[in-house]
């Protein structure tokens, strides 16, 4: 080996051999390195790829260049944020506020607060005491207060965002920020209009909790302590550990006390009210609410179970849909598949397979499929053929003379390979008009080698002498 | 926008990151709207991807080797996921290839990732012709389409045969390079 050629491999010299520029000793040489270095046959395949996507991209037009390519000022900006590092949280915060705003929004998290501290009261029942109402309420508004700041804060970071934006922003010596409020004033107002509904929430909260008594939470402990609830783990065993469990989620047991059969009524509460059935006074006044969150839930869960239900038959059915259509929609295929299950015969006349075939198709000497041929002229051992549809976008992509294979079918299926060496026919200068093309598409194949394919698959020889005669 | 060195002071690590991320927005950001452009056709969603391509490689430089192939194949992703998200998603049609060129079988020419896969590198082919002067497009013009010999595409552009070889070569090997590092598989 060359000294070159242990460089690796030469990308050069394959483009050129691949672009049938190289001569013909070249592409000997390139053939050979290729063969015994998979370097140079990794590297000779990767440009063919590149070759192939070239030659689609120049066939397709070429998409212009569309003017004012380039991001918007607003882009650009915030960009500036993200590669100046000023934190993640900044740049999510100005790119996405609106979902910020819903869930900052004190009208969601304000019935969330009471309707908590209102489960509070119904499940722990044990450990409140008398004037513990108000250590409840005052905890809920420490939590109000501390979501506040944190919310302060994130509201905070999106005005420095703001700031930023606008060149506002400086830095002081205490590592503190002095941040100049933008001229936004829409910001200013949802601030002040988020502050008043939050003010809002906390006393209505705050009323809701205080108005309770001692007696009406007695009340609420001497009727949970009377009714004989059960954790949903009784419906599964008979041992009475779980029934102390009183923040377990309580559901009445059956009248007979047996457990028997799981019914989702049993712990799902009824879409609609039964009749007779007269509600639980336990004096605070949350059944309602309690049993509308219940009836939600049951409807929810209901909706959920039709829905999976109603399309649990389509996906049985579907993938059968599909192979009936695919199957409707190609007879042709089907015809195809019949065909090819049937064994093949040795021909009656291969002979006559090759002068009168159904379908014959060119091959390389590698198998490579090079489209369909028609017979053109058969002269002894010598076939014309014509390539068809070698004419592409008006060009010809021409064939280089070498060995080559030609699959003739016969109409009955069986199949007649021929190997031989193809050669492109010349016109004789005599006999080409002036402006002519020398070459008219016509190939010469002188067949060297016949086989006919058995059932199997398998190539049997036939005497090749047989189609001079 | 572009992000200017200081030549004053010394160097610091901060100020030649911040450098080096200005140069590759500058270098890119016109090249890469237009590879989302041609995509997407709509110009408004073609910057939401390249500014999240952006976003994405200002978070991630010190582990990026190579920024021009990530924010390619970033914003192709982008785009591609954009693309599916919204049905917009379309498979190629037929391909016609070369018979010397070719050699992948009709197998896996029909299956309709593959053909997904080559409709994908296709686009970002076309992409880089369209990015490339016109005196070069019109040399792969030539060779591809007109399917001309090296010594008839120099007769007709005035250049030596030798210079169209070395021009041919260059644009071709910088193409399979970019695709090999944008993992377009060959």
């Amino acid at each position: 080996m060359s000294e070159r050629e242990n460089k690796g491999p030469d990308q050069g010299r394959l483009i050129d051999y691949l672009l049938n520029e190289s001569s013909p000793e070249e592409r000997i040489e390139i053939e050979r390195l290729c063969k015994e270095d998979p370097q140079w046959e990794s590297a000779r395949d990767d440009l063919r790829s590149t070759l192939g996507l070239l030659e689609d991209a120049c066939s397709q037009t070429i998409p212009a260049i569309v003017e004012g390519m380039e991001l918007d000022a607003d882009r650009k900006t915030r960009l500036e944020f993200s590669r100046a590092g000023d934190g993640e949280a900044e740049t999510a915060e100005a790119t996405d506020p609106p979902e910020r705003s819903l869930l900052a929004t004190p009208t969601f998290w304000g019935p969330l607060a009471a309707a908590a501290c209102a489960a509070l009261l119904v499940w722990a029942p044990g450990l409140m005491e008398e004037g513990e109402t108000e250590q409840i309420a005052s905890a809920v508004n420490d939590k109000e207060k501390s979501r506040k700041r944190s919310e302060e804060n994130e509201e905070q970071k999106i005005i420095v965002a703001k700031g930023k934006h606008l060149s506002e922003q400086y830095a002081q010596s205490d590592d503190t920020v002095a941040i100049v409020l933008p001229d936004d004033a829409q910001a200013i107002e949802e601030t002040v209009v988020i502050d008043a509904l939050r003010e809002e929430a906390d006393k209505a909260g705050a009323k809701l909790l205080a108005g309770r008594t001692a007696a009406d939470i007695e009340t609420l402990n001497q009727s949970v302590r009377e009714s004989e609830s059960f954790s949903l783990a009784d419906a599964f065993s008979d041992s009475d550990s779980a029934k102390a469990d009183d923040l377990a989620l309580a559901v009445r047991a059956p009248a007979s006390g047996e457990p028997g059969t799981i019914d989702s009524s049993a712990f799902l509460p009824p879409l609609e009210p039964e009749a007779g059935a007269a509600p639980t006074q336990t004096g605070i006044g949350l059944e309602s609410s309690e049993g509308e969150l219940a009836l939600l839930g049951r409807k929810a869960a209901l909706s959920t179970f039709r829905a999976k239900e109603s399309s649990h038959p389509t996906d049985l059915e579907r993938p059968l849909a599909k192979k009936d259509k695919l199957l409707n929609l190609q007879p042709s295929a089907r015809q195809t598949l019949e065909k090819r299950d049937r064994p093949r015969e040795k021909p009656a006349s291969w002979t006559q397979s090759v002068r009168k075939p159904a379908s014959c198709f060119l091959f390389s000497q590698n198998g490579q499929a090079l489209g369909r041929v028609e017979v053109a002229q058969i002269a002894g051992s010598t076939i014309e053929i014509r390539r068809i549809d070698d004419v592409r976008r008006g060009k010809r992509f021409l064939l280089t003379s070498g060995k080559f294979q030609l699959r003739f079918t016969d109409p009955d299926g069986a199949v007649v390979i021929l190997v031989g060496e193809l050669r492109k026919r010349q016109i004789e200068q005599a006999e080409a008009k002036k402006g002519d093309d020398l070459f008219d598409g016509i190939y010469r194949f002188e067949a060297s080698e016949a086989w006919w394919l058995d059932r199997n698959e398998i190539r049997q020889a036939l005497p090749i002498k047989e189609l001079g005669r | 926008m572009a992000e200017q060195a200081d030549s004053a002071g010394s160097p610091n690590p901060s100020t030649e990151g911040q450098s080096r991320l200005g140069e590759w927005f500058e270098k890119l950001e016109k090249p890469l709207m237009i590879y989302a452009y041609q995509t997407l056709n709509d110009r408004e969603e073609a910057q939401d991807m390249v500014q999240e391509a952006f976003t994405r490689f200002f978070g991630d430089e010190q582990k990026i080797r190579e920024p021009k192939a990530w924010l390619y194949r970033t914003t192709r992703n982008l785009c591609i996921s954009h693309l599916r998200k919204y049905g917009r998603l379309q498979t190629a049609g037929e391909e016609e290839q070369m018979d010397f060129l070719d050699q992948s079988s009709d197998k896996e020419k029909d299956n309709p990732a593959n053909r997904l896969e080559r409709e994908e590198t296709c686009g970002r082919v076309r992409h880089a012709l369209s990015m490339l002067p016109e005196d070069l497009r019109e040399l792969l013009r030539m060779k591809f389409e007109e399917r001309m010999s090296y010594s008839e595409i120099s007769e007709k552009s005035g250049l030596s045969v030798s210079n169209v070889g070395y021009k041919l070569h260059t644009v071709i090997k910088s193409l399979a390079f970019e695709l090999k590092a944008e993992g377009f598989s060959s």
